[in-house]
């Protein structure tokens, strides 16, 4: 019975991916090239990140406030942690969809360079990925209102999937300048300002 | 009638041929080496199983002996496609086992999923050859989704040509199973359905790489007009070289 309904399962997936497949061939960006990166990013503030994921900031928050005080700071804490993982992740989307195309390049220390970035883009994608997940469940479960269950800590979210998200994102800051350079391009103050 | 049906059965054979002759020219055997040698072996199997069409016992043994070369190849160009297209993942180390254990899930099922013998074939052979080509769509379908999903979540772009064979095989292989399906539980009576639905999303597909493989080779992206970078910028170049964090 399981095995049937995992087969019809996988079929279904099946004829949904190749809606997909044409949805992707009609609606995608067209080949996002090194004009067409700044503009799209959205600036994260990395600091701020850093000072929620800073234990000792949390703990010095657990001790000053009340229970449900801390519980209610803290919903607001991971909403703004969660705004900014979803820049980040759409940060990591449009560069990673510019470092595919450069990685196609004949020019090989281009193409390393591009390649360097998908990696480090996959990476921050992922972290951005399951962070989101796990963020939106805690969320989910009501912190506030809902006392069975210990505060989650931020801290805890600083390496999801095996990848330290904010350092993952340092390095991506640092490669997609150096890919910037290596395209002749001036202005990658902007860059990093958007990133 | 005959004339349409003996189209839909042989056309891919002249396309694959054109098809062949594309991949040569743009020099994709570089790229795609089992691809390349999946057409190739399609343009000789369809050739032979044309040739052999009136020799019905000759027909039968090029037809099953050719069908398992293709189930190879079929597989061989999926996985191919699907190192090409998650290079970057690479460096993710529980990423690794994920095709393993794709296949392993898709070995299982098959075999629980063929366990009752269909009904109407006279001999064991069919009943085998039938789950193996199951068990082969299954698997081509289970990387294509699984392809699909990953390339969305993670915003990866498609390398054009990646993109297209996948795309070829994802529609072929979806079809063909359910229709292998569908054969395996009516039986015989959807023997001349299930042939027609074959063929023609395999022909589907073929159109799909030739149109994907006849398209213009992707530009080489523009670099700035200045060279690449002055002492001044060597310098801020530098700097930013000193805060990265090491591995």
């Amino acid at each position: 019975m399981i095995a049937i309904i995992l087969w019809n399962i996988v079929i279904t997936a099946g004829f949904i991916s190749c809606i997909v497949v044409a949805y992707w061939i009609w609606f995608h960006f067209p080949d996002r090239t090194v004009d067409d990166v700044v503009d799209f990013l959205l600036p994260v503030d990395v600091e701020k990140a850093e000072s929620l994921l800073n234990p000792h900031t949390e703990s010095a928050l657990r001790s000053d406030l009340t229970r449900a005080e801390f519980r209610k700071l803290q919903r607001k804490r991971m909403h703004l942690y969660l705004a900014l993982v979803r820049k980040m992740s759409h940060n990591a989307a449009v560069l990673i969809e510019w470092a595919n195309r450069e990685a196609e390049g004949s020019d090989n220390h281009t193409a390393q360079l591009a390649h360097d970035l998908q990696q480090t883009a996959v990476e921050v994608r992922l972290y951005s990925l399951l962070t989101l997940m796990k963020l939106r469940f805690w969320l989910l479960l009501r912190l506030d209102s809902w006392e069975m269950l210990p505060a989650p800590s931020l801290y805890d979210f600083h390496e999801i999937g095996g990848v330290r998200g904010l350092e993952s994102y340092e390095r991506l800051k640092t490669t997609a300048s150096f890919l910037f350079l290596e395209m002749g391009r001036r202005n990658f103050d902007e860059l990093l300002h958007n990133l | 009638m005959a004339i349409l049906t003996f189209i839909l059965w042989w056309a891919a054979v002249p396309l694959q041929a054109i098809l062949l002759w594309l991949l040569s020219r743009k020099r994709v055997f570089r790229a795609f080496p089992w691809f390349f040698a999946y057409t190739l072996f399609s343009v000789i199997a369809g050739t032979s199983r044309l040739v052999f069409r009136y020799h019905a016992r000759s027909y039968y043994y090029v037809y099953y002996v050719t069908d398992a070369a293709y189930a190879f190849f079929g597989f061989a160009v999926m996985y191919e496609v699907f190192r090409h297209v998650l290079r970057s993942f690479q460096r993710i180390r529980w990423f690794r086992p994920v095709f393993p254990l794709t296949i392993l899930l898709t070995v299982v099922l098959t075999a629980m999923h063929t366990a009752n013998r269909p009904p109407g074939f006279r001999t064991r052979l069919v009943e085998w050859v039938l789950g193996a080509e199951m068990g082969e769509f299954f698997l081509q379908v289970a990387m294509f989704v699984l392809l699909v999903v990953l390339v969305t979540m993670f915003g990866l772009r498609w390398r054009q040509h990646a993109f297209g064979i996948c795309a070829g095989y994802g529609l072929y292989a979806t079809v063909s199973l359910l229709a292998t399906t569908k054969l395996y539980e009516i039986g015989t009576k959807f023997t001349f359905w299930w042939g027609i639905v074959s063929v023609a999303a395999y022909n589907a597909a073929v159109l799909i790489w030739l149109w994907y493989f006849s398209g213009p080779a992707t530009p080489e992206p523009p670099h700035g007009d200045q060279p690449p970078m002055s002492a001044e910028h060597l310098e801020r170049y530098r700097q930013i070289v000193r805060r990265v964090p090491p591995l």
